[in-house]
């Protein structure tokens, strides 16, 4: 255990991760001090208003019932009714995934891929695992296209743990909850729950108001241990240097995305492959219309590699209170590298791109068009290449530096969803209060990295 | 728990819930003021174990407050307790003036001239200690205390002291080896009372809290129980917008599926998996080992 004599945990970043973290340490007498760069909390977790109505999250988001009661913000939570999507490819729309299911082509390619390989072989890319799994012309119309546009490489190079989970979940897993969505009527959350069970009991809820309750509600349970504006210098295992000065900590948790934390830490070249590490920057286009439900349902994939865009969000379908009474947003997620067209792009442009994009789902998208607001982030996701595979799993367990945890979306360089960040941050922190911080470096590197240490 | 639904508010003060698509963006002033304050809990039993989700409930009975509650199973000790519990301060509003035991459990009969003292529902071990306790009876009857009480353990130190060496306790357990308990247990089951019950006490979790108050869990015993069934289809039904009709066939008043539920229940009696357990606790003599 930490002893009391100790000087408080450092907790690098303030976004959920960082947040549950603190509380974790301080409900079991931990003292932890947040050090968090911007002027408040949230992170990506964060929401914007605007004056005329608008609630605009970073990006769409989707929390459960399950992670707003875990923080004790059930009642302050709605129901969310309906979740759905669609991919519109060949000027058609398709619901996901029972929509695919009834085109001829499709079906027969994934059924003559089976009877040729009825067991394939461990797949050793995101390519060979589509082929394998949706036969060739799911794969090349639908599921490449899309991979590969919210990754930005070829998903020949992509390690094959990139799929999410719950694409490996049987129909009839997905089936019962998609019933059970209907049945109860609310939004039963169907692939957003990784660590933990999903069950016809666990929906979609969003936050009165916005998603930035999350962490002001974590926020205003930690009085005197956030410091804002505090960006972090450099973080040693013994404490991080804060505008130049020195804070003492028991141990160090970083939220920081991994390539950045390979820099921030001085004293030791364990984290060096972490700066190879690549997250996918995104500009997100928030477009005001006119009108109502004009998508197909929430999300649409769009994966025709024409199209600027990969992925549209109508919000409103299942949060109607996010834009005024016969308005609504579309969120489009254009995948970029940083100071590329898209990035370097005016906002009015890229309105203006995604507009006229729009139109081919939307046809009277310019007609209903009322502005947007566009956001833009370097750190979307990560990118899981095969070229680092070996050390990301390494990474996984553990940082390989002795007081030094890394958590969250960005710390874990993991494909987590909100609840999943919670479970396992909750769960990381029970290592940080066991304090068995030797035996993580055990298991933590691989072979290699050992031998030159 | 020993919720039979005599014991709450009955089913029809369930609520549909509101239409969030025509709720202001912000709550009132009024609604934020029901939310009830909340505190972390642990494992009355084990501690700060490692624990995994188990449900997602609710006030469905009452509606004292508009939370929702997660509730996690101990690795432990199997127990199940819900994560986040109300603070002291709310006590007050989510055992309302009607919340009282009635009728009277269904306890077996004490013996002839024995000193018996009932407990329950929801005594609070500080409630006690005025009272003189010191070994004056042969049987405490606890209904509805443990699975309420913040310090369980304490509670039950309370009532050992109470008993004369070798009296014993009794106490009614819902049964989480039951079938409702596997069917319903995600979110509707009848053994739930939240928030006023923060834990559902398994066999092992019983007898280690026994053995924390230097008692020994001397038997269980499985007690048929239809209500259970009914309670939980019903907040099933609710819950998911089933027709009234279909509703009010597993309410409270329908004894016919009452009197069907209680036969089901009695073919799992004889594996012990039936809704309810009777639970006999005992002060060691002195020199006996507990």
């Amino acid at each position: 255990m930490i002893r009391p004599a100790r000087p408080p945990v450092a907790i690098v970043g303030g976004g959920l991760a960082g947040l549950v973290a603190a509380h974790e340490l301080r409900r079991r007498g931990i003292a932890a001090t947040v050090f968090e760069a911007g002027k408040q909390v949230a992170g990506l977790a964060t929401s914007f208003r605007d004056a005329d109505g608008f609630v605009c999250d970073f990006g769409a988001h989707f929390i459960t019932n399950r992670l707003a009661a875990a923080l004790g913000i059930g009642a302050q939570c709605r129901d969310v009714r309906h979740y759905g999507e669609t991919v519109f490819i060949g000027g058609r729309t398709y619901g996901y995934p029972v929509g695919l299911l009834r085109v001829p082509r499709y079906v027969g390619s994934a059924a003559m891929n089976r009877v040729r390989r009825w067991r394939p072989p461990p797949a050793r890319s995101a390519e060979d695992w589509y082929r394998s799994n949706y036969g060739a012309r799911l794969a090349e119309e639908i599921a490449i296209p899309l991979v590969e546009a919210w990754s930005g490489v070829p998903a020949v190079d992509l390690a094959p743990s990139v799929i999410a989970p719950q694409l490996e979940r049987g129909t009839s897993h997905v089936a019962r909850l998609k019933l059970a969505s209907r049945l109860s009527g609310r939004a039963v959350a169907n692939g957003y729950s990784r660590e933990k069970p999903e069950s016809p009991h666990v929906w979609h809820v969003y936050p009165e108001g916005s998603l930035g309750f999350l962490c002001e509600h974590l926020a205003a349970g930690l009085p005197g241990a956030i410091r804002l504006e505090s960006p972090v210098e450099d973080g040693r295992a013994v404490g991080v240097r804060v505008r130049g000065e020195l804070h003492e900590a028991a141990a160090v948790i970083s939220t920081a995305p991994v390539h950045i934390l390979a820099k921030l830490v001085k004293g030791t070249d364990r984290l060096t492959q972490l700066s190879r590490f690549r997250y996918r920057p995104m500009v997100l286009v928030n477009m005001r219309f006119n009108g109502r439900g004009l998508l197909p349902d929430v999300v649409t994939w769009t994966p025709e590699r024409d199209l600027d865009f990969f992925r549209l969000t109508e919000a409103t379908w299942s949060m109607p209170w996010l834009a005024p009474p016969g308005k609504t947003t579309i969120n489009a997620d254009i995948g970029c590298a940083v100071g590329d067209r898209h990035w370097t792009m005016s906002d009015d442009a890229l309105g203006e791109l995604c507009v006229g994009q729009l139109e081919r789902v939307v046809p009277s998208a310019r007609s209903r068009y009322l502005g947007c607001r566009v956001m833009r982030t370097p750190i979307a996701h990560p990118v899981f290449l095969r070229e680092y595979e070996a050390e990301r799993q390494a990474f996984a367990a553990g940082t390989g530096v002795p007081g030094l945890f890394s958590i969250g979306r960005n710390g874990e360089f993991a494909h987590i969803l909100m609840e999943d960040v919670y479970w396992r941050t909750v769960a990381r922190m029970r290592q940080v209060l066991r304090g068995d911080w030797a035996a993580s470096v055990d298991t933590a590197l691989p072979a290699r990295s050992m031998a030159d240490l | 728990m020993t919720a039979t639904p005599t014991r709450t508010a009955p089913p029809g003060a369930l609520s549909a819930g509101s239409d969030a698509a025509s709720r202001p963006l912000q709550a009132s002033r009024a609604e934020r003021a029901r939310w009830l304050p909340l505190v972390p809990a642990h494992c009355a039993v084990c501690g700060d174990e490692p624990s995994e989700p188990a449900a997602m409930t609710e006030d469905f009975e009452l509606r004292t407050s508009p939370d929702s509650f997660l509730a996690l199973r101990c690795a432990g000790c199997g127990s199940v307790f819900l994560s986040l519990v109300p603070a002291e301060e709310a006590l007050g509003r989510i055992f309302p003036p009607g919340y009282r035991a009635s009728p009277t459990p269904p306890w077996p009969p004490s013996p002839a001239g024995s000193r018996v003292l009932d407990l329950g529902p929801w005594v609070a071990s500080e409630q006690l200690r005025p009272l003189a306790l010191d070994g004056e009876y042969d049987l405490v009857r606890i209904d509805l205390t443990l699975e309420c009480a913040a310090h369980p353990v304490e509670l039950l130190r309370t009532v050992r002291a109470a008993l004369r060496p070798g009296g014993r306790a009794l106490t009614l357990l819902n049964n989480l080896t039951s079938p409702t308990f596997a069917l319903f247990g995600g979110r509707h089951w009848g053994g739930y009372d939240t928030p006023r019950q923060q834990r559902v006490l398994s066999r092992d979790g019983l007898a280690r809290l026994a053995a924390a108050a230097s008692m020994e869990l001397e038997a269980v015993t499985a007690l048929p129980a239809g209500e259970l069934w009914l309670r939980s289809i019903h907040r099933w039904c609710s819950d998911w917008g089933a027709p009234g009709w279909l509703a009010r066939r597993f309410s409270d008043h329908a004894r016919v599926s009452r009197v069907l539920f209680r036969l089901v229940d009695q073919l799992f009696r004889r594996s012990g998996r039936s809704a309810l357990t009777l639970a006999t606790l005992r002060r060691p003599n002195p020199g006996e080992a507990p």
